[in-house]
């Protein structure tokens, strides 16, 4: 038996060199890979911000163009011909047929006859 | 033969340990010269070639800001910028290609083959210190739309090169890839749109690029040359932004290196007071006037006497201000307030309001016109009519220039200097906008004998439009002046409000009883005894001067040739809005109540209803809305 623990124990010391070299060893190489797995993940998200920001850019562009488009959709000179083209019949409505209200107090309302208008909250403007 | 013999191990030993000595010193020195070469590079040449090593990679972008929006008071917009590109070439990648690039690429850029080949020829340019490098960044043309890019991109990337490629070996393919992928690029740009085309023109005005140095880099900028563009170009032009990267071989950005990112900050966007509704409105009365007329020029502005707001500004001939180079020099003037012309008979109303201000008349006091024929100082001064005795408001109704001098000369020349000076002739309104003359007021000393009867009528003064108009207005106002108003605010991008202007009153000029009386008389301009019977309008009450000055060319009046103009406002015991329309030289009709009256009224009628004013008067019609609420009432 101490014959045996002797042979361990010489096999044990001998082999201590060579596993704390592969452990540092394996260290390194693990290091390295992490290394270059870390780099390749910031490049990945890297292109991916540049690929986000290519976005932006596409999006912002064209609510640009949306605007602009909207802008010359809604131009005074634009409406007034689609609405000659579309043939709408629009025009200004006369100002006395105009009917204009103002949030006064109602009045004391005067159902007599059921005729609402005759105490009507109607303040008829000239 | 003799053996050799073998080397005993004391023999061996010495010679092992001299070439093994000899291989030591060999690494040592072997060693020792790697040595020297890493303190030679990383500590004595250190900073030397790391700097090489950055200007090889690093880079700094400089990144542009968005020019800020111009909008008109309720939110539409009247100029904004558009996303482009500037599209550049590296002539050290094109190499002797350049000839095949420029024959397709011309016709997308639009430009001369022959131009476009000598910017892509690869040559060599010498810096400050004398150093020589092959050029490598040519601008070819800036502001290319977006589509015109991908026609490029796609054009280059088909790009045979006058070459079979299947003759190719691998290696030449590919470099001939790389041509056609890295040769042309792009950066972007922005270029100044206006999306309405002429509408506002002379108020918006319009841009050009110029060149500035900033730290011994050439930057290409957007700048306002006219309009408001020019006066409002520090507030719209936002704050460049930089990006400090470091690029591949490939000269694509290595983004985990970037080590600055600053973006820019876009330029605050205008609000105007200005309503493109009303603006519309008035062009397209005045390009049916300039039709009907054929002046030289007409012009009109809208604006609320209360504030000095101005909602409507136009002259016609105008211009497109996406194409400001397609048209005519003189058409780029903003008329209303860069042309100086005698006034004529609205001028009379600043008379009028001293001599009522000052309690030297009143509106029903007579004043004898001489029958039309009046001899002061020696010259004649000439009615139109020939008018006896008038009170002073038919003097204003009639237009009496007789009856208006001897209000003048009643007032005497420093009073009637005050009033002028007063009523802000002689001196600019401040309106925002370039360009704009302060006009021609004599002072006293310079005044002759006929002065004090010739001005009241408008003659021996120069002002432009607007002036007038703003006279008109504190008249209008209860006798206060107010500042002309373009901008209304300005946001950022969030919408947040970062300057807000507040109406601004320069100064009473007359009391509020004298300039009530004076609205009594110019509504009389409007009555059936006035001048101007076709300003009148249904639903509103007008208030408003007609004028017609002789013009002067060679420094003499000119008969047939006149500054045709009315201005007025309604309703007029209640003023909304004022509105002064010239014409410059009108050829069917001559006086302002024939050509200028005519177009006031269809623009008020046109403004009045699209503001939804409430009439102060009803045509004497029989109405279906008042006759069924009428009804309703009596049941």
């Amino acid at each position: 038996m101490a014959k045996f623990s002797r042979k361990t124990k010489v096999t044990i010391l001998g082999a201590q060199p060579v596993v704390l070299i592969a452990g540092l060893l394996s260290f390194a190489c693990f290091a390295g890979l992490g290394y270059l797995w870390q780099v390749k993940q910031l490049h990945a998200l890297g292109r991916q911000i540049k690929t986000s920001e290519l976005k932006l850019e596409e999006v912002q562009n064209r609510k640009e163009g949306l605007q602009r488009g909207y802008a010359a959709m809604c131009s005074p000179r634009e409406l007034e011909e689609r609405i000659r083209f579309m043939k709408l019949g629009l025009v200004a409505p006369n100002p006395d047929t105009i009917v204009r209200l103002s949030d006064t107090p109602p009045p004391q309302m005067n159902i007599e006859g059921g005729n609402v208008l005759a105490g009507s909250t109607f303040n008829e403007q000239p | 033969m003799a053996r050799k013999r073998k080397l005993n191990s004391a023999e061996l030993k010495p010679m092992q340990l001299r070439r093994m000595l000899l291989l030591g010193c060999l690494l040592i020195c072997c060693f020792c010269a790697l040595g020297y070469r890493l303190f030679l590079l990383q500590v004595v040449r250190q900073e030397h070639l790391a700097e090489l090593a950055r200007n090889n990679t690093q880079r700094t972008f400089l990144r542009e800001p968005r020019r800020g929006d111009i909008r008109d008071r309720h939110g539409n917009l009247l100029a904004t910028s558009k996303s482009v590109k500037t599209v550049f070439v590296d002539p050290s990648i094109l190499g002797d290609f350049y000839p095949f690039a420029a024959q397709a690429l011309a016709p997308i850029l639009d430009l001369p083959q022959e131009s476009l080949a000598e910017k892509m020829r690869p040559r060599v340019i010498s810096n400050s210190q004398g150093k020589t490098n092959e050029l490598k960044y040519a601008v070819l043309k800036r502001k290319v739309e977006e589509e015109d890019w991908q026609r490029i991109t796609n054009t280059m990337a088909h790009l045979s090169f006058g070459i079979d490629e299947s003759k190719l070996k691998p290696k030449d393919r590919r470099e001939l890839q790389r041509i056609r992928q890295r040769a042309i690029g792009s950066e972007p740009d922005h270029v100044r749109f206006y999306p309405n085309g002429t509408l506002a023109a002379h108020i918006l005005g319009y841009v050009g690029m110029i060149t500035r140095t900033n730290m011994e880099t050439r930057v290409v900028e957007t700048s306002g040359q006219d309009g408001l563009e020019l006066t409002l170009n520090s507030m719209l032009t936002g704050v460049r932004g930089w990006r400090m990267t470091e690029l591949d071989s490939r000269s694509r950005e290595i983004i985990p290196f970037r080590e600055q990112d600053v973006a820019p900050r876009s330029g605050l966007h205008a609000m105007l007071t200005l309503d493109s509704g009303i603006q519309h409105i008035v062009e397209s009365e005045l390009a049916a006037a300039m039709e009907r007329h054929t002046p030289i020029s007409i012009s009109a502005v809208v604006l609320r006497p209360n504030t000095g707001e101005i909602l409507g500004m136009a002259n016609l001939p105008t211009f497109d201000p996406n194409r400001p180079g397609d048209s005519d020099v003189s058409h780029l003037r903003n008329r209303m307030i860069t042309d100086l012309a005698e006034p004529g008979s609205t001028f009379k109303i600043v008379v009028v309001s001293a001599g009522l201000n000052e309690g030297e008349f009143r509106l029903t006091d007579q004043i004898f016109c001489e029958n039309g024929r009046y001899l002061y100082a020696g010259r004649y001064l000439h009615d139109h009519g020939r008018h006896g005795i008038l009170s002073v408001e038919g003097i204003i109704a009639k237009s009496s220039n007789i009856g208006s001098a001897k209000i003048g000369i009643r007032l005497g020349p420093e009073r009637l200097y005050h009033y002028v000076r007063a009523f802000g002739f002689g001196q600019k309104t401040g309106i925002p906008l370039p360009g704009e003359v302060s006009g021609i007021a004599h002072p006293l000393k310079n005044w002759n004998k006929l002065s004090i009867s010739r001005i009241p009528m408008g003659h021996e003064i120069a002002s432009t439009p607007l002036q007038m108009a703003i006279a008109m207005s504190a008249i209008a106002n209860g006798g206060v002046l107010m500042k002309p108003m373009l901008i209304d605010r300005f946001v950022d991008d969030n919408g947040q409000v970062m300057a807000k202007y507040n109406p601004e009153p320069i100064r009473r000029v007359v009391s509020a009883e004298a300039a009530a009386n004076m609205v009594t008389a110019l509504k009389s301009v409007i009555g059936t005894n006035g001048t101007a019977q076709k300003a009148r309008l249904d639903y509103y009450t007008v208030a408003g001067k007609t004028g017609t000055a002789q013009k002067i060319i060679n420094k003499r009046y000119v008969r047939d040739k006149n500054f045709s103009s009315f201005i007025g406002f309604f309703p007029a015991d209640n003023p909304e809005i004022c509105i002064s329309v010239v014409l410059d030289e009108p050829k069917r009709g001559a006086f302002g109540g024939e050509t200028a009256a005519p177009v006031f009224a269809r623009i008020a009628e046109r403004a009045g209803n699209y503001l939804a004013i409430p009439p102060d008067k009803m045509p004497k019609t029989n109405n279906l809305a008042t006759t069924h609420l009428t009804r309703a009432r009596h049941n």
